[in-house]
């Protein structure tokens, strides 16, 4: 039985397509399309699940769509209403957006697919992120957390999964929501919300949490965890661009001007800026005060998450979690979930935000609504489009790029160390693209990690990122344990899918100091055997090389665009940036790129 | 389409006033409630026809 789930209209759209309850393919839209969050109908991610199972829309036996379309535009009429006048922009974009798109979705689908509409079903947006972190879990049972900006109604949820059943029991709904207020702190400090509350993230651990009562005048929380927002001191639900108001600002002083240069008194003034501006004191101090609202909201965001899971873990009995959300991508917090909630184990899957909705709603179809037994779990998140030594060598040709092909993967991989250890950054593809935002070692960026300014290389070569940004670690999930603080690391899930901030031991942080952030930590990602062969081999082979099987690994795309899915897209990000060596499956093209003759 | 005009009259004739009805005595959106953990709505109907239901 084929079943395509469908996500889209929000941010992240998505298409995943399971057979007989096993993943076959699932990716964002934007991995094709080349727009950042493609939000719109997600074709052309449907066409690559449906190539990828070898079947038409018309033989699909059911398609899920990942919410309610009418309930969620009830909540935004409703919310225009009860915010008029102020609301008349807003309530004006949703009827566009609304009467021309999203309400129509059924027939949208009918028409594209050529599905019958008896056999379109609608999970709810929350009961989707349930599915998704549950259904594909390796648990039998599990207690259940969903917490994001919005869906229909609900902005946080609660409940249990037992078997192939979803309950969820209570949640709490817009506009009281924990993700909506993290997007409001997002903006707030100059980010793009949706996209910038890694950012926030990362710049936490550069302040103190002196507006931690400032944050708690904004949101009143219960012991329980539930929460109320205080409305006059945003914008969200009356404003199409404003997600804070006037009072907002009366609390935290000016916003971020997104184009303002990172720095404080700790950091110092960046060299590559030249001189420091007559006024560097009072930005720097105005730049902490950044930083202190950062790890503010961050802060309070980790003692909602706890105080909500406390009670779930009263309300439930049960010792494993699963989580998801946009929230849930929320690695911090998530590492303290673990290490301080009464639950002993968490599943959280790759694709955590809107995108994964897709997942769930195909999940949910087949198993709670079809009542088809649970199979196997997520192992891994390598089930987007892969490009072949054909297709590689074929491109290579086409373009007259001169390239080398190493005799067997030994001398691939070789090559490939020798580089990275003579400090060289490596374009790494291989395989099948991830699901999810993160490159967990298909379309990668690699850097050795033991150099001190190799942070600074990959930012001013490749990357272009914020200061305050931190580049993740790959590592053996058996060498885990010898370098950072994850007891038993090969049990989790999410130290797979990079959704754990852990502390790097403190005796490795000298030896790893473009991977530590400035509070000691990393998001580390462990890397299996079994689930990427090639790129364990190659941490591996690191490690005999050096001494540190660890390596720095981004994504594989230049600043606001897309990670890069063909080997034509991850080419140019090659030659549009500082990168030295580029590995297509089989073949590397180095620099200075040389035209085959 | 008629659908389509069907929802627009729905929403325009009869929703907007009765929102509007209803905020002038009520607070249809919990602005000022409390925090709360709140019940789901109940839902009828056997899963596979609540799955096919588009609200």
């Amino acid at each position: 039985m084929d079943v395509l789930g469908i996500s889209c209209f929000g941010h992240d759209a998505a298409a995943v397509l399971l057979r007989d309850g096993v993943v076959v393919a699932a990716a964002e839209e934007e991995r094709f399309s080349r727009t950042t969050h493609d939000a719109s109908f997600p074709a052309l991610a449907i066409d690559f699940c449906l190539d990828r199972a070898g079947i038409r829309g018309a033989d699909l036996d059911y398609v899920a769509f990942f919410e309610k379309p009418f309930r969620k535009f009830e909540r935004m009429v409703v919310t225009a209403l009860a915010s008029f006048p102020h609301s008349r922009g807003v309530f004006q974009e949703s009827m566009r957006t609304w009467f021309t798109d999203k309400l129509w979705v059924q027939g949208l689908i009918k028409d594209r697919l050529g599905v019958p509409g008896d056999r379109i079903l609608f999970s709810e947006h929350h009961l989707s992120h349930a599915a998704s972190a549950y259904l594909c879990s390796p648990y039998d049972e599990a207690a259940i957390l969903t917490v994001d900006g919005v869906g229909e109604w609900a902005t946080a949820t609660y409940g249990i999964g037992k078997g192939n059943e979803l309950r969820i029991l209570e949640e709490i709904r817009f506009p009281h929501s924990l993700g909506l207020l993290y997007s409001a702190f997002t903006a707030f400090l100059g980010f793009a919300v949706n996209e910038g509350e890694s950012k926030v993230m990362g710049m936490a651990p550069f302040g103190e949490p002196r507006y931690r009562d400032q944050v708690y005048k904004l949101v009143q929380v219960e012991d329980d965890g539930s929460f109320a927002l205080d409305m006059d001191a945003f914008a969200f639900h009356r404003s199409p661009d404003q997600t804070f108001g006037a009072r907002f600002e009366r609390l935290f002083g000016a916003p971020r001007d997104p184009g303002t240069p990172f720095f404080t008194d700790r950091t110092g003034y960046p060299a590559e800026l030249g001189p420091p501006p007559d006024d560097v004191e009072a930005r720097a101090a105005d730049n902490q005060r950044f930083a202190d609202i950062a790890a503010s909201i961050q802060l309070v965001t980790e003692e909602v998450l706890l105080k909500m899971v406390d009670h779930l873990h009263r309300q439930t009995g049960l010792r494993r979690l699963c989580m998801a959300g946009g929230v849930a991508l929320n690695a911090v917090a998530n590492a303290r979930i673990l290490r301080e909630s009464p639950f002993e184990e968490l599943y959280i899957q790759p694709a955590a935000g809107d995108g994964g909705g897709a997942l769930g709603a195909a999940l949910w179809a087949y198993h709670t609504v079809l009542g088809q037994p649970r199979r196997v779990s997520l192992e891994h998140a390598y089930w987007g489009a892969d490009h072949g030594p054909g297709d590689v060598e074929a491109f290579l040709a086409s373009s007259g790029i001169a390239y080398e092909r190493p005799r067997g993967e030994d001398a691939l991989l070789d090559a490939v160390v020798d580089a990275l250890a003579a400090g060289q950054v490596v374009g790494w593809v291989q395989g099948r693209f991830e699901w999810g935002p993160r490159a967990l070692g298909n379309r990668s960026i690699l850097a050795d990690p033991r150099r001190a300014d190799m942070r600074d290389v990959v930012n001013a070569k490749i990357k272009f990122r914020e200061p305050f940004h931190p580049f993740a670690p790959s590592v053996p999930e058996e060498c885990a344990e010898e370098y950072f603080e994850l007891p038993d690391a090969k049990r989790h899930y999410p130290a797979r899918f990079m959704l754990y901030v852990v502390d790097v031991k403190r005796d490795k942080r000298a030896i790893l100091p473009a991977i530590t952030h400035v509070d000691g930590t990393a998001r580390l990602q462990t890397v299996r055997r079994e689930t990427n062969p090639r790129y364990y081999r190659l941490l591996e082979r690191f490690g005999m090389a050096t001494g540190v099987p660890v390596l720095l690994n981004t994504s594989l795309n230049l600043t606001g665009e897309p990670i890069a899915n063909t080997p034509a897209e991850a080419f140019s990000t090659f030659s549009r940036s500082g990168l030295d060596m580029l590995v297509l499956g089989d073949c590397i093209v180095t620099k200075p790129i040389v035209q085959a003759g | 389409m008629l659908t389509r005009v069907a929802l627009m009259a729905f929403y325009v004739l009869l929703l907007t006033p009765f929102a509007l009805a209803v905020r002038a005595i009520a607070d249809p959106m919990r602005f000022a409630a409390p925090p709360a953990w709140l019940p789901r709505d109940a839902t009828g109907g056997d899963p596979t026809t609540r799955a096919k239901r588009r609200y």
